[in-house]
This record gives C-alpha cells, structure tokens and sequence, in this order.
C-alpha cells in the first residue's frame, strides 16, 4: 500500500473530470486475494492464491464543485468505466531532471466509480470520500504531454520544453492514455496523435487516439486508453488537430506506458 | 539526380540544414519544421536529414521504372 501526499500530485485525471482535491489524501491499495483450502477434520487452516489481485483507490478531502470537477463526477456513481491518470511527480515532463528518464504516472486503464459520500459542505467545497474499483490493475507510465490548454494545431516536439522521454523504448507495444478536460472554439471534433522518435529529430505517427468532441468533454468522457502493438521509441510526443472551429482550444494530457 | 522518398508516415522535423543545426542545438523554438503526410513524395535536404528519417523507418526510397 502506498500514501502519497496531494501537494506532490500534478494532476488527477477521471475521463475528462479533474478530481484532484484541495486537500485531500489518495490511498492506493492492491490486495492479493487467498482462498481456503482446509477441508473438515484438518487442525489448521490452509489458504491458497490465485494470483488475482484487487486494486482500490479512496480518496478524502475537500473538493471544489465547479463543473468538471470531482463532485460533478462522483455525484451519480456514472457505471461508465473511464481512464484514471495520476501525475505522481507533478506536471512537468522529465521530472526529476537528472537522470533524465521521464517523469513518472500511474495509469488505471478501467476504473468504475463505486462509492461517494458526502460529509459536509459550504458554500463551494464538499468534503466527501470517493472510491475506485480498478479494473486491470495499475501501470507505470511517463507523462508525454503535461494537463495544458493549447491552441493552433500543432506538435509537441517542436519544442523542447515539451517533448517527453519515455524510456527504456519497447518492442513489445503498450499504451497511450489520453484526457481531454477542455475543447472551445466549437471545433466539430479533435484528434491527438501519439509520435515517437529514435533520436528526437524526426518524429512519425505512432497511432492516432479516436477523435473527441465538445460533447464528449461535457459528459466527462473524452479520454482513451489506446493500446499499440511492435515499436516504441525513446523519444515520444503528440500532436493535435482540429476539425473546424474558430479559433479552437484544447485541454489535455497524454501519458504512455512501455510494455516490458 | 537525387533520390526521391516516399513518405511511410506522417512525420515531422526540422525544414532545413539550418534549423536542424539548431534543433540539435536545443533551440527548437528557432527551427523551421517541415510536416509531411503519409504517402507525400519527400526528398532531403542533406544527408543527416535522410539518415534521421531511415532511423525512424519514415521513408521508402521511390524506384523508377526507367
């Protein structure tokens, strides 16, 4: 079981809620379930394993009200199952800068909203607890692009203060983890693209996440845990492009986890 | 007569022996990019260009018939 500290989190990322908290603690818990082998008459219990673990996330605090936020998502216990993306090290890639390996993430690929209960609240903030059933476990990954609003279509890697190290790279494929928070500009739809590199001068499309609309942002479900098969390079970034608007923005944050 | 490229995949990098100079120099923000699509004819502009679109499997050369 590990306890991290909210000052240290960067973003907590529900589909497209943020539910990061004021003040809040995040409690992750990863149980290996044994059963009882004993049959009548033997003097002691005997259990045995399976391998089957269970994750669970609860989560305590104050939290804002505002749309977007935790309380819209938690209010109905929605059984849409969404992506959870923590930024453990904050919002920043390469965190720490040395050595240079990409700042860490956990990424739940399937989480289902399974409790929420209010303790108190004023005017703006409620203190609640919420609860995670984890599906599939929890996977380490690196924050390829951090929570941010931007605006002309464009990539990443043209600049260095925002292209992100995933290493070691794979053969073995994996996943990217999108979440879209924000989408103005009335665009009909957005797509993000996930690019790799093998020496941070040339960058190709690795594969495209589906492609989101504003509607998607409001009911909380414009994110995507895309999995990739074969290559993945040390050098990963993204790019995004609109279809249509005027002037359109976009919120968002791309992680991506390398298989072994 | 030099080599044309066709693009594998979408891919990005810097326009010109300039701006990859200043790529690897770290000041990206000063380097011209060059998008192309997949499927575009492409031909580089040096050789360093050519071998960091190889590296990245981003091109095939083009055959002539001729």
């Amino acid at each position: 079981m590990a306890k991290y500290s909210s000052k240290d989190v960067g973003f907590m990322l529900l589909g497209s809620y943020s539910v990061l908290a004021a003040v809040s603690s995040i409690e992750d818990s990863v149980t290996l379930k044994l059963n009882e082998t004993y049959s009548l008459g033997e003097a002691d219990e005997s259990f045995w394993s399976g391998g089957a673990k269970q994750t669970e996330i609860v989560q305590e605090g104050w939290y804002d009200d505002a749309v977007g936020n935790l309380h819209q998502a938690m209010t109905d216990l929605s059984t849409v199952e969404l992506p959870m993306t923590i930024a453990i090290h904050g919002n920043a890639i390469n965190m720490p800068a040395s050595p240079v390996a990409g700042t860490e993430i956990d990424i739940y690929q399937s989480v289902q909203r399974v409790g929420y209960t209010v303790q108190m609240a004023t005017s703006e903030v409620t203190k609640a607890q919420a609860r995670y059933g984890i599906w599939y476990g929890k996977k380490r990954g690196k924050l390829v692009a951090p929570l941010a609003t931007r605006s002309t279509a464009a990539n990443l890697d043209a600049d260095d203060a925002k292209c992100a190290v995933a290493q070691p790279a794979g053969t073995n494929g994996g996943a990217a983890v999108l979440h879209i928070t924000g989408l103005t500009g009335t665009p009909t739809n957005v797509t993000i693209t996930l690019r790799h590199s093998v020496d941070g001068v040339t960058y190709t499309d690795k594969q495209a996440f589906t492609a989101f609309t504003p509607a998607n942002v409001l009911t909380g479900v414009a994110s995507q845990y895309m999995t990739f098969t074969g290559q993945i390079n040390s050098w990963v970034s993204a790019s995004w492009a609109y279809t249509g608007g005027t002037a359109p923005t976009v919120t968002f944050a791309v992680g991506v986890y390398v298989a072994p | 007569m030099p080599k044309s490229y066709r693009a594998l995949v979408g891919f990005s990098c810097p326009a010109d022996p300039e701006s990859l100079k200043k790529w690897k120099a770290g000041k990206k923000d000063q380097a011209k990019l060059m998008v192309v699509k997949k499927g575009d004819k492409v031909e580089p502009f040096n050789e360093d260009i050519l071998k960091s679109w190889l590296a990245n499997d981003a091109v095939e050369e083009v055959k002539s018939n001729g």
